[in-house]
C-alpha cells in the first residue's frame, strides 16, 4: 500500500510543477523575447526489497514472495527552452528591432555579459543606447553613444547607421546548442555556470528595425497542459484515496477479532 | 501549488497594467499633440530546483537543470514619439511641428515643453496655450495687427493691413536625447527628467529640430487598429491567467480533499 500512495505522491507533486511552469509561460504571453519553457518527465526505479533476496526458500522450493516487479515512479528532470521563433509584432519605433533567425543580441550587466532576444532599445540622457532596464547593449564589443536627435537605420546584419553615418554592427551571437543558456529573469539568458560553450557569430540572423518579437507561447498547447495536469492530480488523488480505502479494510476487518 | 497561483496573479496584474494603458491611449485619440504609450513586459526571477551541470547517482552529468518561472512584471510604460497626422485647421496660430522638437511653455514660472501648437491671444495680444501658458520666448502681438504669419523656420511676424511688419520674434524649438524619458503632466506637457536629459535649443529646419507648419495641427499619433489589438489580447491574456488561477484552486481543493 505505501508504495502506491508515495507513487501517487510523487506524481501529483509533478503535476503541481508542471502548472507552476504552465503558469509561467501564460503569464508571460506578452512578454516580449519570451522563450517559453517545456518540462520533460522521466522514471525514477524503485525496487522490492525483496528483490535483492533469493525468494526461493527451502521448504518446498517455492517462491513465498511475490516476483520482485520493478516500479517506476515519475519524476521531473529538466526544464527546456523552446528557442523557437515568436511572431513579429510591427512598433514603428526606429530603436526597435526582432531578431529573426538564431541569434542574442548582447547586454552588459555589472554581473558580466548576458543574452537577450528583446530588442526594445532606448538612449540615455548620454546617448547611450541601452535596453528597458538600462543596461548597454553592445556593439562592435562594447557599448555604444549615439548623436542626439539622429536618424538611426538599422540593416538586417545589424549594422547601424546615424543620420547615414556607420556607428557600428550589433554583438549578435549563437550558440552551437542554445540549451547551454538558462534564463535569470528580465528577458535576459546567461551561459549556465561551468559550461564551456563558444559564442558563435548569428550569421543566419536578420535583425528587422521597427518591429519587436513576441512571446512564443502556444496559448492552446498551454491551456490544454493546465488541464492534462490538472486532470492527473485529480487521478492521482483518486490512487490515494484508494490506497487510503485498502489500508483502512485491511485495519479494520482483517485485523479485527474473530 | 501555491507558486502557479501567483505566477498567474502577477499575469492578471501585468495585463491589467496593459489594458490601463491602451485604454489611455484610446481615449487620447483626438487629443492634438498626444503621444501614445506602450508597456512592456519582462519575466520574473526563476527559481532552480535543480543545478544543471551537477552529477547524479550514476556520476552523469545533468545536462539541462530545472527552472521554474515566478511570473511577469511591468517593466516599463514607454512613450512612442512618432509623428502624429496632420489637419489643416487654416487657424493662423495654429502650428504644428514637422520633426522631433518641442514648443517652451512657461506653466507658473517653470519651462514646459510641448507639441500641441493650438496657441491662442490674451486680451494683451499675447500668444498662449490653450490653458492660459506663453509660449517663450513671449510675443505680444500688437492692436493694430491684421495677419500673423510664421515661417517654416520659425520667425513670427505681425502684420497690420498694409503689410507693414508691426512685431517679430523667432520662436524657437527644443529637443531631447531621449524623448522617453521626459515626464507627462497631462495637458499634453511635458518636463525634463534626468533620464531625457536636459533641453537643447535648435532653430526650425536645422538638422532634426523640424520645421512649423502655420495653419496645422498635429493630431494624436494613436493607432486606432492597434489599441484595439491590443485590448483583444490583453483580455484575452487577464482570462487565461485566470483560468490558471482557478485551476491552481481546484487542485487545491483536490489536495484538501484526500483527507475525509
Amino acid at each position: 500500500m505505501q508504495t502506491s500512495m508515495y507513487n501517487a505522491l510523487f506524481g501529483a507533486l509533478t503535476q503541481e510543477h508542471r502548472l507552476a511552469n504552465t503558469a509561467n509561460n501564460l503569464a508571460n504571453v506578452n512578454t516580449t523575447g519570451y522563450k517559453r519553457e517545456t518540462m520533460a518527465f522521466r522514471d525514477v526505479f524503485i525496487r522490492f526489497g525483496h528483490g535483492m533476496l533469493d525468494p526461493i526458500s527451502a521448504i518446498n522450493e517455492k517462491s513465498l514472495l511475490p516476483v520482485p516487479d520493478e516500479l517506476a515512479q515519475n519524476r521531473i528532470a529538466l526544464t527546456h527552452i523552446d528557442f523557437a521563433q515568436g511572431s513579429a509584432k510591427e512598433t514603428g519605433n526606429p530603436l526597435d528591432a526582432a531578431i529573426e533567425g538564431d541569434g542574442f543580441f548582447k547586454v552588459r550587466t555589472l554581473e558580466g555579459d548576458f543574452y537577450t532576444r528583446n530588442g526594445n532599445f532606448r538612449l540615455t540622457p548620454d546617448g547611450e543606447l541601452v535596453t528597458n532596464q538600462g543596461f548597454p547593449v553592445l556593439v562592435d564589443g562594447g557599448p555604444v553613444n549615439l548623436e542626439p536627435n539622429a536618424r538611426i537605420v538599422i540593416g538586417p546584419d545589424g549594422a547601424i547607421q546615424a543620420n547615414g553615418e556607420p556607428v557600428g554592427n550589433f554583438d549578435l551571437v549563437t550558440f552551437d546548442n542554445p540549451q547551454v543558456l538558462e534564463k535569470l529573469g528580465q528577458n535576459m539568458f546567461r551561459l549556465r555556470a561551468g559550461v564551456e560553450a563558444a559564442e558563435l557569430p548569428a550569421d543566419n540572423a536578420t535583425v528587422v528595425q521597427g518591429y519587436l518579437e513576441q512571446a512564443n507561447v502556444e496559448v492552446v498547447s498551454e491551456m490544454v497542459s493546465m488541464i492534462e495536469a490538472h486532470r492527473s492530480f485529480e487521478a492521482y488523488q483518486k490512487v490515494m484515496h484508494t490506497a487510503q480505502e485498502a489500508d483502512q479494510k485491511v485495519i479494520r476487518e482483517v485485523a479485527s477479532p474473530r | 501549488m501555491m507558486r502557479s497561483l501567483w505566477t498567474a496573479a502577477s499575469g492578471m496584474q501585468a495585463m491589467q497594467m496593459n489594458i490601463d494603458v491602451t485604454s489611455n491611449n484610446l481615449a487620447n485619440v483626438s487629443t492634438t499633440g498626444f503621444k501614445k504609450s506602450r508597456a512592456e513586459f519582462e519575466d520574473l526571477m526563476y527559481q532552480t530546483m535543480k543545478i544543471a551541470g551537477a552529477a547524479n547517482a550514476a556520476g552523469d552529468r545533468i545536462p539541462t537543470g530545472l527552472q521554474v518561472g515566478m511570473g511577469v512584471r511591468p517593466v516599463t510604460v514607454h512613450k512612442e514619439f512618432s509623428t502624429g497626422s496632420f489637419q489643416n485647421t487654416g487657424n493662423p496660430l495654429d502650428l504644428a511641428i514637422e520633426g522631433d522638437g518641442f514648443f517652451q511653455v512657461d506653466v507658473n514660472g517653470d519651462f514646459a515643453y510641448t507639441r500641441a501648437g493650438a496657441f491662442k491671444l490674451t486680451n494683451e495680444g499675447q500668444v498662449v496655450t490653450a490653458n492660459g501658458y506663453a509660449l517663450q520666448p513671449e510675443f505680444i502681438v500688437p492692436q493694430e495687427t491684421q495677419n500673423i504669419v510664421v515661417t517654416e523656420n520659425g520667425r513670427i511676424v505681425a502684420m497690420d493691413r498694409f503689410g507693414e511688419e508691426l512685431a517679430g520674434a523667432d520662436i524657437p524649438l527644443f529637443t531631447f536625447v531621449n524623448p522617453p524619458g521626459l515626464n507627462s503632466i497631462g495637458r499634453n506637457m511635458f518636463l525634463p527628467t534626468e533620464a531625457s536629459g536636459d533641453p537643447i535649443e535648435g532653430v526650425p529646419g536645422e538638422e532634426n529640430v523640424g520645421t512649423i507648419a502655420q495653419g496645422f495641427l498635429e493630431g494624436s499619433n494613436v493607432d486606432m487598429v492597434e489599441e484595439m489589438v491590443r485590448l483583444i489580447t490583453g483580455q484575452r491574456a487577464y482570462e487565461i491567467n485566470s483560468k490558471a488561477i482557478q485551476t491552481s484552486d481546484q487542485m487545491l481543493q483536490t489536495a484538501t480533499q484526500l483527507k475525509r
